[in-house]
């Protein structure tokens, strides 16, 4: 487990359900098979402990972190959905087969907190260099850039990785 | 002709060991539907209902062919190397003892068909069809519900004809529930299952506000008027090789001066997954 601190909470929130940020989606956009929650390690669930890592990890090239806004869906392999609760951080491949989903078959980001509120949510590689690069894609969950919380989101979120991996950086420094 | 293999043990049909092997024609189907005693299995008999009912099936474009068991889909596969182009495939066989994940990753691998895994135990069983072959087929396969038109405007069988209804081009009615939705293809959507899309990005309830309001049509007008509420913009990057929902000094300063769409505009110019995938992302490459 990987609970944020008060002061965590208080920078990554308030806290949100699906879609809060979103300009044009609401919970009721959420479709089949994306309301229903992994639970267990065996469906490719982890809570972060300090500086691990899950089992069977597929980890990035330098390389390939060049082409993953160019190129995501061939890298979306090595791809990892996360979210920060009020006390854990959840990671789960994005491979991860979910049949029901009405399209894209793969896991999203409700798969990992149901219909439930989370604070903050993003995609991360882990990188054979040693390094965790993380972003804030999630229409879900993700903070926003044309948000007036956006910066301090922004930085709220590498903190709170800060605390629990070495070396995190932001993919792209000026990402949208 | 596009084929549909049904797999199901709760056909109107006495099981006993010649039906192992077995395979019965449309025809047979349709006999069944007449006359046949559906008391288990009301979701597949209106399932195939709706697909004897329709223009397709009426006009010979869709055969239909059953099995009672996985394996007699396989038996079927090997003599004939007839494949079917949609597979609807149950999960549960309580009369015989049936390897059932086992036999539907041989249906897999043997097939290019589109498969949907239709079965009451959907919500029991969605976590356990994980691991390779599943990852590398993902395209191809889906669960349903039987029954389920809870989650979605569109119920499990209203998603699997709106499917087989989008491999022909022509203008169809289909159903959504009570409701009859005529599609004509448009400059805004390609095909009846992109309606999907709009459900996503828009919620069900505002979409079916929205249809109502246009008689369940689905044409330029509707999907103009379906938008016109919509203030979102979006956002081609000067390279004309991204498409973003926001406009900031820093996306300028990464992308180039931006060029504005409506929402609209954006998705006569780029189509709707890719508006789907920028809404998703904030950003997909066009």
């Amino acid at each position: 487990m990987a609970a944020p601190t008060a002061q965590q909470i208080q920078n990554l929130g308030p806290a949100t359900m699906p879609f809060g940020r979103s300009k044009t989606k609401t919970i009721d956009s959420l479709q089949r098979g994306a309301e229903d929650i992994l639970y267990t390690i065996e469906n490719g669930v982890y809570d972060a402990t300090n500086n691990d890592e899950p089992n069977d990890i597929e980890k990035i090239t330098v390389e390939e972190l060049e082409f993953v806004q160019e190129k995501p869906n061939e890298i979306v392999v090595k791809k990892y959905l996360w979210v920060i609760r009020q006390n854990d951080l959840r990671i789960i491949p994005e491979r991860t087969p979910n049949l029901k989903r009405t399209r894209k078959q793969i896991v999203c980001h409700t798969n990992l907190t149901g219909e439930s509120e989370a604070l903050q949510g993003g995609e991360l590689y882990f990188c054979v260099n040693g390094n965790l690069y993380i972003n804030n894609s999630s229409d879900r969950f993700g903070c926003r850039e044309d948000d007036a919380l956006y910066a301090t989101h922004r930085e709220a979120v590498l903190v709170y990785f800060r605390s629990i991996y070495q070396n995190v950086f932001y993919l792209y420094d000026n990402e949208v | 002709m596009y084929k549909i293999a049904i797999i199901d043990d709760k056909f109107p049909y006495d099981i006993n060991k010649d039906a192992v092997n077995k395979f019965f024609p449309s025809t047979k189907i349709e006999e069944w539907l007449a006359n046949g005693d559906w008391s288990e299995e009301g979701d597949l008999k209106k399932l195939l209902d709706r697909i004897v009912a329709s223009d397709l099936y009426n006009h010979k474009e869709i055969e239909l062919i059953c099995f009672l068991f996985p394996s007699a889909l396989l038996n079927y596969l090997s003599e004939t190397k007839e494949y079917p182009q949609l597979i609807i495939f149950d999960w549960e066989y309580q009369t015989q003892n049936q390897d059932t994940k086992k036999h539907l990753i041989e249906i897999i691998n043997q097939t290019t068909s589109h498969i949907f895994i239709y079965t009451a135990q959907a919500n029991s069983i969605w976590t356990f069809l994980v691991g390779e072959v599943f990852e590398k087929n993902l395209s191809r396969l889906q669960l349903l519900l039987k029954g389920d038109n809870k989650v979605s405007l569109f119920s499990s069988e209203d998603q699997i004809l709106q499917f087989i209804i989008s491999q022909f081009k022509e203008a169809y009615e289909f159903k959504m529930g009570e409701h009859s939705i005529r599609f004509e293809e448009n400059k805004f959507l390609k095909s009846p299952s992109d309606i999907l899309l709009l459900e996503t990005m828009l919620g069900k309830n505002f979409l079916l506000d929205k249809l109502k309001k246009a008689n369940f049509e689905i044409s330029d007008n509707t999907i103009e008027n379906i938008f016109s509420d919509v203030k979102l913009k979006f956002y081609l990057s000067k390279d004309k090789k991204y498409l973003l929902e926001t406009k900031t000094v820093n996306s300028e300063k990464k992308y180039g001066a931006l060029e504005e769409f409506s929402f609209l505009n954006a998705l006569s110019k780029f189509g709707v997954k890719k508006i789907d995938k920028t809404l998703e992302r904030g950003i997909a490459q066009v």
